[in-house]
C-alpha cells in the first residue's frame, strides 16, 4: 500500500478510534452509575428500620436497624449525645434472626428494670414497666412490624468474637 | 429483551467489550497494512488481543469480576500496543514487549485476585510485605544503576539483561499494609503503618526517585483521612509534606531543574526543557482527531513511549482520543471509589480506595507534567506506558480491585436472598 493511501485510512480511522474511545468512555460511565444507583438502594433497604428505642419521657426517638452501635461517637448508628454516662462506644443491639430477638452486647452499664434470674430480659413492645437503662437514661422499645407479640432482649458476653470484630 | 420487559443482566459490559474488540481489530488492521509483510510477532499480537479480551469477559460468572472495570483496563492496554506496533523504530521490540508483559500482568492479577479474596491473616502478610518491600527498595544499590539512577535491579538471565522497578510493586504492598494498619482501631497499629510509609519515602528520598516517593505519601495521607477522618493529622501530612518539597526544591539540583523547565520551558529548549518542548509541539500538532497512527513524527519526543507516552497519543490519535483516555482513568477512580464504599470491611475498603487514589494520582501526575500543568515527576502512565514492572504492578493492583468487587458483589447477593426471605414471610 503506498504511503499516501495509508495516510488516508490513518486518517480516517482516527476519526473512528475517537469515536470508539467516547463510546467506551461513556458507557463505562453509563455502568458505573447505574451501578452506583443499585448498590445504594441496596444498602438502604439493608437499612430498613425494625422499631425505634425512645426516651421515658418520650422527647427523644432513636431507630433501629438489624445492627445498631449505641454510643456517643459521631461512628455510633444510634448517637446518643449530651449524656455523661454514655460511652463512645457503649453497646451494641443485634437482631439475630435465629433467635428472633434483640442481643445485647458488650453491656457496660445497662440494666433492665426486671432482668430475670438467668440475665434473660423479656422485653414487651412498648411496655413501659420493662425498659432499660444505659448510663443515666431511660429507654423503651416500640417495634414497628405488625404480627409480632414481643421481642427479647438478651444479655450476652462481652467478650463476644462478633463485638470484638466490630471494633478491631 | 426478556419476556416481560426486563432488561438482560450484563447487557452494557457485553456492549463494551465488543467496542473494546472493535477498537483492537481496526487498529490491529491499520498495522498490518503499514508493515507488508506482517511480521509474526504482529500477527500474533492481533489475533491474541481480541481472543484474551473475549476470553476474559467470558469467564465463569461464579468469579463475580467487575468487567466493567476489566474491559477499561483492557482498552488501555490495547491503546498502548497499537500505539508502540505504530510508533516504535527501535532495536529492541518494544511493542511484542509490552504484548508479552500485558499478558504476564493478566496472570499476575488472577493470581492477586484469588489472593485477596481467600487469604485472610492480613497481619503477618503486613510484617512479611514489609521486610520484603524494604529489601527491594535498597537492593539497587548493590545490583549496580541504569542511567546514572539506582532504581533498578539488574537480573542477568542467560545472556540478557532483565531490569525490574522494585518501588512499582513496593506501591502494592504499600496500599496492603497501610489497609491492614488503618483499618483497626488501635493507634499502635496506625502508628506503625504510617512507620512503614515513612520508611519506603526515606529510602526513596535517598535514592533520588521523587516521583514514586509523592505517589506513595498522597496514597499514605488519603488512606489515613479515610480511616479516621482526623483533620488535624492529615492537615499536619501536607504540611510536612510541602516542607519537604520545599527542603527538596533547596538541596537537589534534579528537582529545581524541574522546577525551573516546568515555569519556562522555552527559554531552555536546546538543554534542559527540550523533552517538555517538544512534546507540547507534538500535542499541538496532532489536532483535534490526530496525523494518523504511525504517521507525524512521534520519535522527536525523548521517552516518546515512557514519560511522553500522552504526547505520543495526542499526536497520534488527536485531542478528543486523548481526552477520551483521561475520562477512562476518571471512570476507573470513580469505578474504585464506588467499590471501597460498597466494601463490608476496613480492610477492603481502605485497600480499594489506596488503588483508586494510586491510578488516578499517577495518571494526573503523568499527564499533568506531559501537558505542562506541573513539574515532570518520571511516573508512569498506567497501563498505557511502555515498561514491564509499571504494567504488571499496575494489573497487581486491579487485582485487588477485582477482589474487593468480587466480595462486595458476593454479600449483595447474600442481602438480596435474605430480603427475599424476610418478604417470604421470614419476619
Amino acid at each position: 500500500m503506498s504511503q499516501t493511501m495509508y495516510d488516508y485510512f490513518a486518517q480516517l480511522l482516527g476519526y473512528v478510534f475517537s469515536v470508539l474511545a467516547l463510546l467506551i468512555v461513556g458507557n463505562a460511565l453509563f455502568i458505573t452509575l447505574r451501578d452506583n444507583r443499585r448498590a445504594r438502594k441496596l444498602r438502604e433497604q439493608g437499612m430498613e428500620y425494625i422499631g425505634r428505642l425512645v426516651t421515658a419521657d418520650g422527647t427523644q426517638a432513636y431507630e433501629l436497624t438489624r445492627s445498631n452501635l449505641l454510643g456517643s461517637s459521631r461512628k455510633a448508628d444510634v448517637r446518643i449525645r449530651h449524656c455523661r454516662d454514655i460511652r463512645r462506644r457503649h453497646l451494641l443491639l443485634d437482631y439475630r434472626e435465629d433467635l428472633d430477638a434483640f442481643v445485647l452486647k458488650g453491656i457496660g452499664n445497662a440494666s433492665f428494670d426486671a432482668p430475670s434470674a438467668d440475665g434473660i430480659g423479656a422485653f414487651l413492645d412498648g411496655n413501659l414497666n420493662n425498659t432499660f437503662s444505659i448510663g443515666g437514661m431511660t429507654l423503651r422499645l416500640e417495634l414497628y412490624g405488625s404480627g409480632r407479640e414481643h421481642y427479647e432482649v438478651l444479655h450476652s458476653d462481652p467478650e463476644d468474637d462478633e463485638y470484638d470484630s466490630l471494633f478491631n | 429483551m426478556k419476556a416481560g420487559g426486563s432488561k438482560r443482566k450484563g447487557t452494557g459490559s457485553r456492549l463494551q467489550m465488543l467496542f473494546v474488540i472493535l477498537f483492537q481489530l481496526l487498529g490491529m488492521a491499520l498495522l498490518v497494512l503499514k508493515r507488508i509483510p506482517v511480521p509474526t510477532g504482529l500477527w500474533l499480537t492481533a489475533v491474541c488481543l481480541p481472543v484474551v479480551t473475549y476470553g476474559l469477559n467470558r469467564l465463569p460468572k461464579k468469579l463475580r469480576l467487575d468487567k466493567t472495570l476489566l474491559n477499561m483496563v483492557l482498552f488501555l492496554c490495547s491503546v498502548s500496543i497499537i500505539l508502540l506496533f505504530g510508533v516504535t523504530r527501535n532495536t529492541v521490540p518494544l511493542d511484542y514487549m509490552q504484548a508479552i508483559f500485558a499478558l504476564i500482568g493478566i496472570v499476575a492479577m488472577f493470581v492477586v485476585f484469588s489472593f485477596m479474596k481467600y487469604f485472610r491473616e492480613w497481619g503477618k502478610l503486613s510484617v512479611l510485605l514489609f521486610v520484603v518491600s524494604v529489601l527491594a527498595l535498597i537492593a539497587p544499590r548493590f545490583t549496580g544503576s541504569v542511567n546514572g539512577a539506582y532504581n533498578w535491579i539488574k537480573l542477568r538471565i542467560g545472556g540478557s539483561v532483565l531490569t525490574l522497578q522494585p518501588s512499582e510493586f513496593v506501591k502494592q504492598a504499600l496500599i496492603l499494609i497501610l489497609a491492614y494498619c488503618f483499618s483497626g482501631e488501635k493507634w499502635s497499629l496506625r502508628i506503625l503503618g504510617i512507620a512503614a510509609a515513612v520508611i519506603f519515602c526515606g529510602i526513596l528520598a535517598i535514592q533520588g526517585d521523587f516521583g514514586a516517593l509523592l505517589l506513595y505519601f498522597v496514597v499514605t495521607l488519603a488512606m489515613y483521612y479515610a480511616s479516621t477522618g482526623n483533620l488535624l493529622v492529615t492537615g499536619a501530612g501536607i504540611g510536612c509534606g510541602l516542607a519537604a518539597a520545599v527542603g527538596a526544591y533547596f538541596l537537589s539540583e534534579n528537582v529545581r531543574n524541574r522546577v525551573m523547565i516546568w515555569l519556562d520551558p522555552w527559554s531552555h529548549y536546546n538543554d534542559k526543557g527540550y523533552q517538555l518542548v517538544q512534546s507540547l509541539i507534538a500535542i499541538a500538532s496532532g489536532g483535534l482527531f490526530g496525523m494518523g497512527l504511525g504517521s507525524g513524527s512521534p520519535r522527536v519526543v525523548p521517552l516518546y513511549d515512557t514519560d511522553f507516552v500522552f504526547s505520543s497519543i495526542c499526536e497520534q490519535l488527536g485531542l478528543v482520543f486523548a481526552l477520551a483516555v483521561m475520562a477512562v482513568y476518571f471512570v476507573i477512580v470513580m469505578r474504585g471509589m464506588s467499590i471501597s464504599v460498597n466494601s463490608r470491611t476496613p480492610f477492603y475498603c481502605l485497600a480499594a480506595l489506596g488503588e483508586s487514589v494510586l491510578i488516578g494520582a499517577q495518571a494526573m501526575l503523568i499527564i499533568g507534567g506531559n501537558v505542562q500543568l506541573l513539574p515532570l515527576t518520571g511516573v508512569t502512565l498506567p497501563f498505557v506506558a511502555s515498561g514491564g514492572s509499571s504494567l504488571v504492578a499496575s494489573f497487581c493492583g486491579i487485582g485487588i480491585l477485582e477482589a474487593a468487587a468480587s466480595i462486595n458483589r458476593c454479600d449483595d447477593m447474600a442481602d438480596k436472598k435474605r430480603q427475599k426471605e424476610r418478604k417470604g414471610g421470614a419476619i
